[in-house]
Formats: structure tokens, sequence, C-alpha cells
């Protein structure tokens, strides 16, 4: 060993590998399956998407003709746009916001409460399909729930098909979303409150901290910035990519593609009209996209405590 | 009087609605054949406890004997003929007669003596088409009674399976090391049977009560051909049958002692005859107590479970008694499906129970496998007195103690649904709960049939109690449709409020109605011993049964569970890709070996798949060399990007398409391309209760003209007619308005003509300007009485059959409604659809794929794969084959499966094309565009578009698709 340390720093990217070569050991795993499953497919996609291909013959390079045609021509694609952008920015920072309020709201109670609580919050988004109850809720005769209770009451005399009436369609799936929302971000946010020292809100109320608002935003909030950036990076991806939702209860294509979103279109150029160019184009688009929010997104939350 | 001839009408009015029927029941069979249409609703057939209460007690004390070859009338298909008269057949001395599977044969009988006498036919099963007997017998030109209208004669069967010298079954393997499903075949003998209830209800075998004089005996076919030797009319049993105490206290008096040193121990699964095709051996391999039992391969170990659960099903095992004198009977049982009542078996030696006890002996509940003995009910063994020498051992499930409280039952749902109707008639499905109907004043009798019903169900849940024992779970239904009734009567305005709970608990009532006829039981072991003999104790003890389940965790990482049987590396084999079910790939897999790997020696491997993965598969180069099983879309998709072969290049490719209907090779045929054969063919049928028809005077449409008639008349009693928006329903307004899909080359959707229009706007008028329901389930409509007619797939044929046993014989099926011509003839195209069985391009041996899927379509292996299927799961699972000889040898009842062939022949594909997936996508959103509500961006207003509007819209967006798809090919555009 100490040979090795007097000898000269050749400080090559391999010598650094090998002296840390039981952290990259423990990395290997994940990197090698995120490379593989994730970074690999990412990339070639951007590469069909250059190309026409439909699934079951070669590839043929096409230029830019599936975006010109993306931005340009596809009517449907701007719905899809301007709906997954109407779900990302209702529900989004809607969901965002509840999950902080409730994790803040949740990590006051102790014990057995606490944890009952928070299996309450995040029981629907656990249940994978748990939104299928929806489908009962929404039933488009005088048996589904919602419309026996609207009829019951008065408001309605006749079933309204919820989800084949194009005006229903889009606020119905915003209020799924939203109850589905706190995912992820919701768990992160409580074990973030938990873990924040005890001794930063002594100081504080030495420091001057009048009441909790001011405790939340200089001390609880920057101390956990980082679950903060987790929830938001999770609630922006899970907001650009909702589609399950749609398809399940508006189906896939919903009437006049009121409820499409990027994601469904995507599937519908991919698994219907076997266009796998054009959905990689998507894809891609979605993904450019994405990464644009969460930048944006990022820049925002570093202005926390400020 | 007035109501009589309420009756009378509303019946001619059936009558006149037959007559379109008529096409099929040939004109000199019309009594028999309309009688039988319509029994259910003919108040002059009384149910059997009616006709027993309308006549004396007189019993008669001779038999009185018809031979089979002294008919004086045979017809078949209508038209009098000379039936085959066999002489000496198989055994049987003397001549019998060949009555086919649409005859009629009548004789007459000269009766000395007024009273009740027992019928009872020596008949044997010739060969038809697998399925059980039904035939109805009718004296003096009329039903006696409406259980006389459907009698079932089983067929026998016996499984093929070679023997050792000890007589145990040899099953055959395949190479994993799991048995082989043995194969059954009908092994007929004569057989003498009484005339029973098909559905159990009637424990006893069915009575005729018969006046001095001469009589004419009508047997009437219904199903399948029988050979009969003789009918006799047998004096009515007088005596109760012996319980055990007297039977026992009859051998002792003979002299008879205890057995000794004997036991005979009996596989279930080598029964000798079992009365279905049904109940071969099954594989267990849940548990360590059955044996042989094995955790890593399937043995044929047990018998019966789930498919042994329907009243009449009996499996017959032959031992032999090496002395004379007392045994036990134990048996090693599972009866797991039926908790809180118990199972019923009626256990024969020698052809009759032993002893009244042993005629209704009950399994009860229990979650695993046990052994028991035949016991009295306080656990004192029965002792079965033996003659030395060879015996029968049959058990036969029946409905027993339930018998009476099923068929209650089935009567007080019957009785609930027409309430549910009259009430509805003034109320509405959704009533105002404020507002006040005056239900008791508008229905003067409403209250009587309440508490009449409330009364029987009351009685029921009593004597349920009595059977079953102590209060179960299983009563809970009837519970709360008893104490419902009990508010609904006290205050009949309540109805207001619970109409839609009330629908609820009727149709649990129906759910537990389906649930207790079914009496399922599985049998490991039989064993015939001597009292001094004791039998082991079952072997699952904790320890075993998690041992086993290490080993069967342990051995399910090793097993390819999605490789059906025999799996082969012989180069000439191909993979093959089932998208169904397990249960049908473990079929196929059988046929394919037993029939098609022998004879062509192409071993085939059969892959279990979910099909949504065919597309990656193949694009990965890991797909099948042929696929059965995929929608009708797929092929054509597959086709035009090189992966699926075209057919055409096979010369025989016409024979081979001779098989189907021409309308079934439509999805599948692409520019003088052929990528697929059909495999199934579904399209539309209409299906009527006959019940409520007659009672409100309605004729069953007979034309779309016809039916806004019809929809106004229902409309009065708050009903209509079921029809979901659907793919089928527009086509076949579509093709019956003259109108096309596409044009000639498919380069334009042709959904912008004036016929196509036309057709768009009645469908969508249904739902503008009728307002019919658009969501709810039609065929659950169907069985409340909401919607008694209903539009859809013919397959809900079988789901009816099965699910609905309160409306058994109470529906009927007929072709769609048509469109008059300027002819003045009436068009009733209907849109098909089905699957198909397809072979990938990328195969290394295309020429046996072929005669795969050759062999496949073939009548043989539909016919053999169709007949399993219902054996296996019932007879919902009967499959819609496409190919036509096939179909017709499905066991369909003649007089539907001609109305099957009527529509069949007027049944059009649809076309598959580029692009062709945007065609029904925006006919429905052109649908939704006009059947609901819109926002108009200018005004801000609700507007909906007009049909003619929406359509034309829509028809340049397909227009596109379809442009830019035959780019795409290369394909000409204009």
């Amino acid at each position: 060993m100490h040979a090795s340390a007097r000898r000269p720093v050749n400080d090559t990217l391999w010598l650094r590998v090998r002296k840390n070569r039981t952290a990259y050991a423990m990395l290997a795993p994940y990197f090698i399956l995120f490379t593989l499953f994730t970074i690999l497919p990412v990339l070639m996609a951007m590469g069909i998407s250059l190309t026409y291909f439909d699934a079951l013959s070669m590839p043929r390079f096409i230029g830019w003709a599936n975006y010109l045609k993306l931005f340009l021509e596809d009517d449907l694609f701007m719905k899809a746009l301007q709906n997954t952008l109407v779900l990302a920015l209702v529900t989004g920072p809607a969901s965002y916001l509840f999950c902080l309020l409730f994790a803040w709201i949740i990590n006051e109670f102790k014990g057995w409460l606490r944890a009952g609580l928070t299996l309450i919050f995040y029981a629907p988004s656990i249940c994978g399909q748990a939104y299928l109850i929806w489908n009962i809720i929404l039933t488009g005769d005088r048996y589904g729930y919602l419309n026996g209770m609207l009829m019951r009451m008065g408001v309605i005399q006749e079933a309204v098909l919820w989800m084949q009436t194009e005006k229903y369609v889009m606020p119905m799936l915003i209020v799924v979303q939203l109850w589905l929302s706190l995912g992820t971000g919701f768990l992160a946010f409580i074990a973030g409150l938990q873990t924040i020292d005890k001794a930063l809100y002594e100081a504080a109320a030495i420091d001057g901290v009048k009441n909790r608002w001011q405790e939340l935003w200089f001390v609880t909030l920057p101390a956990m910035r980082p679950q903060l950036m987790f929830g938001a990076v999770m609630q922006i991806t899970q907001s650009f990519a909702i589609a399950d939702v749609s398809l399940q209860l508006a189906g896939n294509p919903s009437v006049n593609y009121a409820g499409s979103t990027i994601v469904t279109h995507l599937l519908d150029y991919g698994g219907i009209r076997f266009e796998m160019g054009y959905a990689s184009a998507i894809a891609t688009t979605l993904f450019l996209l994405m990464i644009g929010t969460n930048k944006l997104v990022q820049k925002l939350l570093r202005r926390v405590g400020e | 009087m007035k109501r009589l001839s309420g009756w009378t009408a509303a019946l001619l009015a059936l009558l006149i609605i037959a007559q379109p029927l008529a096409v099929i029941a040939a004109e000199p069979l019309a009594d028999y054949a309309s009688t039988l249409e319509l029994y259910t609703v003919n108040p002059d057939i009384p149910a059997y406890a009616a006709y027993q209460a309308a006549h004396g007690s007189a019993r008669a004390s001779t038999s009185v004997q018809i031979d089979a070859a002294a008919f004086i009338r045979y017809t078949e298909g209508g038209s009098e003929t000379t039936p085959d008269i066999l002489d000496n057949f198989n055994g049987m001395s003397g001549a019998s007669v060949r009555t086919g599977e649409n005859a009629v044969v009548e004789y007459t009988v000269t009766i000395s003596e007024e009273g009740w006498y027992q019928p009872q036919i020596d008949y044997y099963p010739i060969p038809g088409k697998s399925a059980s007997i039904q035939r109805a017998l009718f004296i003096d030109g009329a039903l006696p009674c409406r259980e006389l209208a459907l009698v079932e004669f089983p067929r026998i069967w016996a499984n093929t399976a070679r023997r050792n010298t000890q007589g145990d079954f040899l099953w055959e393997k395949d190479n994993q090391g799991n048995d082989l499903k043995p194969v059954l075949a009908e092994q007929p003998e004569w057989v003498s049977s009484a005339f029973h209830d098909a559905d159990g209800y009637i424990p006893s075998p069915l009575a005729v009560y018969l006046t001095a004089g001469e009589h004419t005996v009508s047997l009437v076919s219904i199903r399948e051909p029988m050979l009969i030797r003789r009918i006799t009319f047998n004096p009515m049993d007088a005596s109760p049958p012996a319980m055990y105490e007297q039977a026992k206290a009859a051998w002792d008096q003979a002299g008879a002692t205890d057995a000794s040193g004997v036991l005979i121990a009996i596989d279930a699964e080598s029964a000798v005859r079992t009365s279905s095709q049904m109940l071969y051996p099954t594989q267990e391999l849940g548990s360590p107590a059955v044996s042989p039992s094995s955790a890593n391969t399937l043995l044929n170990n047990t018998i019966g479970g789930s498919s042994w659960r329907l009243s009449g099903q009996w499996i017959e095992w032959e031992f032999s008694a090496p002395q004379s004198g007392y045994y036990h009977i134990g048996m090693s049982v599972n009866q797991n499906l039926k908790r809180g009542i118990y199972v019923s078996r009626k256990i024969m030696i020698d052809g009759k129970p032993p002893f009244a006890e042993l005629g209704d002996y009950g399994f009860t509940f229990s979650q695993s496998w046990r052994q028991l003995t035949l016991s009295s009910p306080d656990g004192n063994p029965y002792r079965v007195y033996l003659e030395a020498g060879r015996h029968t051992l049959r058990m036969e499930a029946a409905l027993g103690g339930f018998a009476g409280i099923v068929g209650q039952v089935r009567d007080a749902v019957y009785e609930l649904n027409s309430i549910y109707r009259n009430v509805i008639r003034l109320t509405g499905v959704a009533p105002d709960r404020f507002r006040d109907y005056q239900i008791e004043s508008s229905l003067p009798s409403l209250t009587a049939q309440l508490t009449a019903v409330r009364d029987n169900l009351a009685n029921v849940i009593d004597s349920l109690r009595q059977v079953a024992g102590k209060r179960s779970d299983r009563e809970r239904a009837l519970v709360s449709m008893r104490d419902q009734l009990t508010v609904l009567i006290s205050d009949n305005e309540k109805f207001g409020q619970q109409i839609n709970s009330f629908k609820v608990n009727v149709r649990a009532c129906g759910t537990w109605l389906n649930e207790a006829m079914l009496q399922p039981l599985q049998l490991d072991a039989i064993q015939i011993y001597s009292p001094d003999i004791t039998i082991g104790v079952d072997n699952a003890s904790f320890l075993t049964q998690a041992a086993f389940e290490v080993k069967r965790l342990f051995y399910s990482f090793i097993i390819n569970y999605n490789a059906i049987g025999n799996v082969s590396d012989d180069p000439r084999s191909i993979t093959l890709w089932i998208g169904s079910g397990r249960d049908q790939a473990n079929v196929i897999k059988a046929l394919i070996d037993e029939t098609f790997t022998r004879d062509t020696g192409v071993s085939v491997n059969v892959m279990l798949v979910d099909m949504s993965t065919l597309l990656q598969a193949t694009l990965a180069g890991q797909g099948p060399d042929a696929a059965i099983q995929v929608g009708w879309d797929l092929p054509m998709n597959y086709g035009l990007r090189g992966a699926a072969l075209d057919l055409s290049q096979f010369p025989d490719l016409d024979n081979v398409k001779q098989r189907f209907a021409s309308s079934a090779m439509t999805p599948y045929e692409f520019g003088g391309s052929t990528y697929a054969l059909p495999e199934t063919q579904v399209y539309p049928m209409m299906f009527y209760r006959k019940d409520i028809l007659a009672e409100m005077g309605i004729k069953l449409p007979n034309t779309w003209a016809d039916v806004n008639v019809t929809l106004a008349a229902l409309a009065r009693s708050q009903m209509e007619i079921g029809m979901i928006p659907s793919e089928s329903l527009f086509t076949t307004l579509l093709y019956q308005n003259g109108g096309q899909y596409y044009n000639a080359d498919a380069t334009h959707s042709a959904l912008n003509s004036e016929e196509a229009i036309q057709a768009f706007r009645q469908y969508t008028e249904f739902y503008t300007d009728y307002k019919l329901d658009r969501v709810t389930s039609a065929e659950e409509r169907f069985r409340t009485g909401e919607c008694p007619i209903i539009l859809a797939d013919y397959t809900v044929y079988n789901n009816l059959q099965v699910s609905a046993p309160d409306l058994r014989g109470l529906w009927g099926m007929a072709p769609v409604p048509g469109t008059v011509k300027y002819d003045g003839s009436i068009d009733r195209s209907v849109g098909s659809y089905g699957g198909a069985c397809l072979i990938m391009n990328g195969t290394q041996r295309p020429d046996e794929c072929w005669e795969f899927l050759k062999w496949w379509t073939s009548t043989q292996a539909q016919v053999s794969y169709g007949r399993e299927m219902e054996s296996l799961m019932g007879s919902s699972a009967r499959v819609p084959t496409a190919n036509l000889e096939a179909f017709a040898m499905m066991p369909w009842p003649v007089g539907d499966l001609s109305s099957l062939n009527i529509q069949r022949a007027s049944a059009k594909g649809i076309p598959q094309v580029p692009g062709g997936y945007f065609t029904y996508r925006n006919v429905n959103n052109a649908f939704y565009a006009v059947t609901t509500p819109l926002r108009d961006q200018a005004s801000g207003s609700q507007v909906q578009a007009t049909p003619r509007e929406a359509l034309a819209d829509k028809v340049i967006l397909i227009n596109d698709e379809i442009r830019y798809k035959r780019i795409e090919f290369g394909l000409p555009v204009e």
C-alpha cells in the first residue's frame, strides 16, 4: 500500500476507477441495468425517430420527416400536447402542494396514528389500478354512482355518458389524477420531514423565528430540499406520462380524442398504426419536454428559503 | 273468461310471430314444433306439481308395453317416411327403430285401467353429435306437463386407455412425464330409463295420467338420434323405498353376516363408464393426500370436481366381492366448493340405491381431502349387503334434498321478475322517490303476489336450514329478499325508493339459484371393505403438505409452464402460439398429438402466450411458426408488412376456403393475397322473451320499420330493445341499407354515400329519438325483462342457456330484423367477425405449417376441439367455429341451428384495408358527436351535430389515413 501511495499520481480515469473500485463495484449492477434498459432505449428511440419503421420490417432513414409531420401536420398531437400540458399544469403543482401540505400535517401526529394516516393517503397510488373504481363511479347509465347521485339530487334528469361526452372527459381525468397523485413524492416528504435536526428549530427560535409559517419557509423546506427536488421530478414525470388513467377510463382512442395525452397518442401510433418511427419522435419530444420542465423546476426550487 | 281470451289473443299473436320461424320447422311438424316453441307461455300446459294435483291418485296395477316397430306414423324433418328398423341389434331381440334428430314417431296404446303410469324407454344411444339425447313426450298430441317437453337421455362414455393385467389403466405420458388426458369414447349399450326432469327439480321419475281407452303417444326429437326398442308404461311404484333400518332388518332376517378380511380399493379415476364426456380423470396437483401424487408432474389421479356438477351426471365403477356379507363403503373425497350446503349424490349398487338414505347422500364442505365412510347422520357406518360376485357402483349427481327448494326459488325468481316488470311499467326504472305512484290502486293484486312469494321464500329458508343443518352465508340472498318483501308488502309505495335494491336482490336470488344447482364433488378413491378392517387415515398432515408445497416451489423454477405437453427438438417440429387459455391449450395440444402429429409425423410445440407480444417477438426473431386464436384485424396488418405468410401460394387454398362462408374470409383477403384462415365466426342474432311478448301481445319485429313500432309499444311499459352501440350494429344497418365500408379498390371510404349516411342516421336515431340505453349490458336487462328483445352475438345463446336457469324455455332466438328492399324482399345482412389462424413469414417450415392450418380448420379437428371444450367447460364454451360442416355438428337444437344458418347466409364480412382501423374509430367519434351534447365554441350553448355533417367530417379523416397508408405501402391511391 505504501509503495503505491508514493508513486507519482497519474490521474487517469482508469486509475481513479481502480482507486475507488469498491464504490464502482457497488454502483455497477444498477449502472449496467440503467444503461441497458433506460439510456440505451432512449438513445435508440432518438435514432429510430429519424426513420420510417413499421416494427416488422427494417427501418428506413427519413431524416426530420417525422418531426415535420408531428409539429406541422398532426392536429391530434397538438390536442394531445394541450391536454397533457393542462393535466400537468393543473395536477402537477396542485398535487405537489397537496403532498407537501398533507405530509406536513401528518407529520404533526405521532406513532401509530401517523403510520395509519400515511397508509390511508398513500393507498390509492400503491394499489396499482385503483383508479378502475372510477369506472363504476363514472359509468354512463343510471347505475353509475355519479349519475345515480346527481339524479337523486335532481341536478340532472338523464344519465350522462361522462367518459363519452367530450366536454366532461378532461375535467374528470383531472379529478381522478388528483385523487391518485399522493404518490412517491408524498412519502419522500414525510421521510424528509422526519430527518430534520430538531436543533435547527431551536436555533431558529433563538434567532427570532416568530411563527410556524416562518419555521416552514426558513427551516423545514430548505432542510428538505433534496426531497423536494425528488418529489418535483417524480411529479413532473408522472404528470407528463399520464396515460393509463385516460386509456382505462376514456378508452383508446377516446371519443374524438378528448382525453388523449402525448403518451396515448404515442401508443396509438406505436401499437395500432405500426408507426414506430413516428411514435419514437413523439417519445423523444416528450423526453425533451420533461427534461426542460425539470430544469425549470430545479431553478425554482433553488429559491426556496431565500 | 276475459283473461282467457286475452291469453288466447296473446297466443295467437305469438303464433303469428312464430311464422317467420316456421321456415325453420317444416310444415307437418308445426303442431309439435309450435307447442314446444310456446309451451312455457301456454297456461294450458301445467307444471308437474299442478298436473299431479289436477288428477286423482289412482294408480295403475299392470304395465302396458309399446313395441317400437309398431308405430303408426314416422316423420323426419316434417315429411312422412320409413325409419331404419334394426333387427336384434346388439343383443336386443326384436326390431328396434332409429329415430332421427328431427323426427316424430307416433304410437297408439290401449289403456284398460285409468291411473298414473311411469313411462320407461329402452334405448340405445347410437352415435350422433355426442351430446345427450333430448326428447319430448306427447300424449294425444298434447304435452301432459311442462317437464315432458325436454327429457334427457345420456350417452355412455368410457375411456380408451390400455389396462395392465391387474385392470389398472396405463395412462399415456408426454415426454415431460405428465400423464395425458385419456380419450373418452362412446361405449353405447342398451339402457332402460325412466323419464326424468332434465333440471333435476323433481327427484322421482315423471309419471303420466292415462284414462281408459286408446291414446296416441308421440316421441318428438329435440336433439340427437336415438334407437328405441320399446316404451313401457309401468304402474307407479306405490311403496316408498326401504330405509336403512328396514333394509338392514330384511338382510339380517335372510341371515346376512359381516364379511371379513376384505379390502377392495378402487382408484376413482379408473371408472368404467360415465354419462358424459366431461367426466374423465382429472389431475390434482395441489395435495399430497391423493394417490398417486407428484409435485412436479401432472398425474391422472382423481375424477370429477367442477366437471361433475350437473344433476343427472353419473360415474360408474366395477368391483367384485369375494364373499357375500356386509361391507362398509369408504371414499376419499374433496368437496371444497360448496360451503354451507352439502353436495348430494345418489349412490347406486347394481342400478339402484340399496336403501333410501343412499338415494340422497350428502357430502359436506371441507377445506381439503378427507377419508370418510358412508354413515348414517348419527355417525354409524352403513353396512351394505353384497352377494359374492361382480357389482357396479354408480354415483349420480342429484339435487337430492335441495330439489324442492331449488325449484321453489326458481319459481320465486321468475315471479319476482314479473312483479318488477309490472312495477316499472308504472314507475319507470328510475322512479322519482318523492312522487306518489298510487301503486296499490293501480296494481291491486300486487300485495297478494308479494305475500305469496314472501311466504314461499320463508318456507324455502326454513327447509334450507333443515336440509343444510346450520344457518349459512348461503341463505343471505334469500333472507334479504324476504325481508325486503316484508317491507314492500306493508307499503307498496316503497317500491318508488327501493326499486333498484329490489332488482339487485332478485339478481342475487338468481345467482343463488345458479350456484345451488351445481353439485361438484371430486373423488380420489373408493374402498369396499369388511367391517373388521380399519382404513388408514389420510396422509395430508401439516408437515407433508408443507414439504409438498416447498417441492412445488422448487420445481416451479425448473418447469416451463408455458410449454404445453410434449416438447420436441425434432428439426421438423413447428412452434405454435395459442392466444387463449390454458384449458384450450391443453385440449389443442392433446388433439395435435393424437391426430396431427401421428398422421403427419410433424411435432408441434405449443406455447401459451399473450398475443399482444406477438409483434415484439416477431421483431426480435423469437416469434412462432404459426399462431392460432389471433384477432381478426391482425392478419392483414402483419401481411402487408411482410410478417404473415401469403397463403395464396399454396395451390389447394381454394379448396380449403370451401370450408368457410365467404364472409368469414373477407377480413383476411386483401389485394389478391390471403393472410389467414378463419377459425371462428360470430354474428348477431335477435333474442326475445316469449313470456313477456305474449303477455304484452307484441309481435316479434321482422323489419326495422317494425322495430320502430315495437319500440313505441315497449316504451309504453317502460321497456326497450336492448341494443348497445357497436360496430356490428352499425355494420348491420350499413349493409342492409346497401352501403359499403370502402370503394372497390379500397382507396376511399364509401361512408359518404347516401346509403351510408342513411344507415348512420338510422343508427344514431335509436339513441337520440328513442333514447335507448348505450351502456347497461343488454344481456343483463334481458334477464330481468327490461328488454324483452335484444340484439346480440349468437354466442350469448350459450351464456343464457347456462346462466339463466330461471328462464329456461322462456326465450328464443331469431334472425335480426331486416330492411325491405324495393322489390319487396327483406335484406337481413349482418356484419360478422371472428378469430383467425396464420403462418408467420419468418418460418423455416411453411409447408408443415400449412398442413397444420389445414388440419386445424378441418371439420374433424374443429368438431373434436368443440366437443372437448364443451365437455370441459360446459355448453357455455361452445366453439363458434367458422368451419361450416363442423358448426352444423355442434350440439345445437335443430330449430336454433337452422335460424343460425339462415342468418349466416346473409352475413357479410368487414373488409380489412390499410388504414382501416380508422374507420370504426371515426364512426364512433361521429356517433358521440351526434348523440352527446357538444359545446358550441361561438355561443357557448349546447348543440348537437347532425348525422350527415358529423359523418362527412370524419370521412375526410378516414380518407386521409387510407391515402397515407396506401402511400406507405406503395399502393395506388386513385
